[in-house]
């Protein structure tokens, strides 16, 4: 039974968890104005139901319930269920480069690649690299078995490993413009 | 004595920190022989710290897409993948330091805690850079404070390692405060040690000195 002084902390740490649930959000989607909803619905449901949450060290995992219930229900409103199946194990297709407002070209690869996951794999490999939810919570945040946030794990990295191989060619194009190469032959 | 093999899934949860106790163990003792294992080993730390990386600052709805690249970040930026290059070993060697402003002039790596695999992995990154930046010599040095100075007693798992890389060069600083808390003597750490004042203000200054600093 949570009392009134550990609601008010819970509420407190709520608005803390938001950058977190943020950046899980955005990497699931790549949409800035959908993460933001995603959010704010997350906070609101949290705060509404924050008597139902037994185990607090558990709050960043069940956090992350809500929001990957939000997202499901957001693709439900505008697909049938057959689609939403289909998302979760198949390739998406993935947002434009230009979508992804990405300071660097390496963060823009990496988001790239992370958005052509589908969007399963996409959900666990977020919840145990952003989130730093064990596999226990990620399985119980997408109400999985521990066995297919391993798989989904391992298939999501070994895709983004391919994908990503070659991206030191893109530590050039990253070069600050003050940075000269020494011109090693001008004394010649 | 034959190497053993561990499926993908055993070695994500190892990265993941979700292996349990004696499973972790068997994976640390074979890397110390193994170097396509901790190639493995590495390329999933890679990819855990450039999806990271990658979402550390998403676009916020209020200035999405009118975000000015900061020059400084750019550097930042650069600074995190000459570290990542470094520490994993991945493509270093087309990197010269030399046509980057501002290049590090040596890397401090921290170890704080009483953890086999980080004290493996700290090893594996001074290694690392040393490999990368070849005849430019810089500073490595791993400082270990609090329950990670259990790295550097005598009876260390990861004692063989240590000892290499003290001969590489790297140096292996010990806290002095943490060894004066928990009451260990010289004694009690490997040869190869050394014994600074205080970790951590050991590792400010060499930030201060123009240091990396890397936390595995």
């Amino acid at each position: 039974m949570i009392n009134i002084f550990k609601l008010k902390t819970l509420k407190n740490t709520l608005g803390e968890k938001r950058p977190l649930l943020y950046r899980a959000a955005y990497a699931w989607c790549h949409d800035a104005t959908l993460a933001e909803d995603l959010v704010q619905e997350t906070l609101l449901k949290a705060i509404k139901n924050l008597g139902q949450l037994q185990d607090h060290a558990s709050l960043d995992g069940w956090l992350f319930g809500i929001l990957a219930n939000n997202l499901r229900d957001h693709y439900r409103r505008r697909r049938p269920q057959a689609d939403y199946d289909e998302l979760l194990e198949l390739p998406s297709a993935a947002p434009l480069p230009e979508e992804l407002h990405a300071e660097s070209q390496l963060v823009a690869r990496v988001r790239l690649a992370v958005a052509s996951l589908p969007l399963g794999q996409r959900q666990v490999l977020t919840l145990v690299d952003l989130g730093e939810l064990s596999y226990t919570q990620a399985a119980e945040a997408l109400a999985i078995p521990v066995g297919t946030v391993m798989s989904r794990l391992c298939r999501a990295r070994q895709t983004l490993r391919e994908r990503l191989q070659e991206l030191p060619a893109t530590v050039h194009e990253l070069k600050p413009a003050t940075a000269v190469q020494p011109n090693r032959r001008g004394s010649e | 004595m034959s190497v053993e093999t561990f499926s993908d899934e055993q070695l994500n949860a190892f990265v993941d920190e979700q292996l349990d106790p004696a499973d972790r163990r068997r994976v640390i003792e074979a890397m110390q022989v193994d170097s396509g294992l901790q190639a493995r080993i590495a390329a999933l730390q890679r990819s855990k710290q450039l999806l990271r990386h990658a979402y550390e600052h998403p676009p916020q709805l209020n200035t999405a897409g009118k975000r000015p690249v900061h020059a400084a970040r750019r550097v930042g930026a650069l600074a995190f993948l000459l570290l990542l290059g470094g520490s994993l070993g991945w493509g270093a060697h087309r990197w010269q330091l030399a046509t980057y402003p501002a290049a590090p002039t040596g890397v401090v790596i921290q170890v704080s805690e009483n953890d086999p695999a980080k004290w493996q992995m700290a090893l594996i990154n001074a290694r690392n850079v040393r490999k990368a930046y070849g005849e430019k010599r810089l500073g490595i040095e791993i400082v270990a404070y609090g329950p990670g100075l259990e790295m550097f007693k005598t009876d260390s798992a990861v004692k063989a390692g240590m000892e290499q890389a003290a001969r590489e060069g790297v140096k292996l600083l010990a806290c002095g405060n943490t060894m004066s808390m928990m009451q260990v003597p010289r004694a009690a750490l490997n040869q190869s040690v050394e014994v600074v004042p205080a970790g951590v203000v050991e590792i400010m200054e060499r930030q201060r000195d123009g240091y990396a600093y890397v936390r595995p």
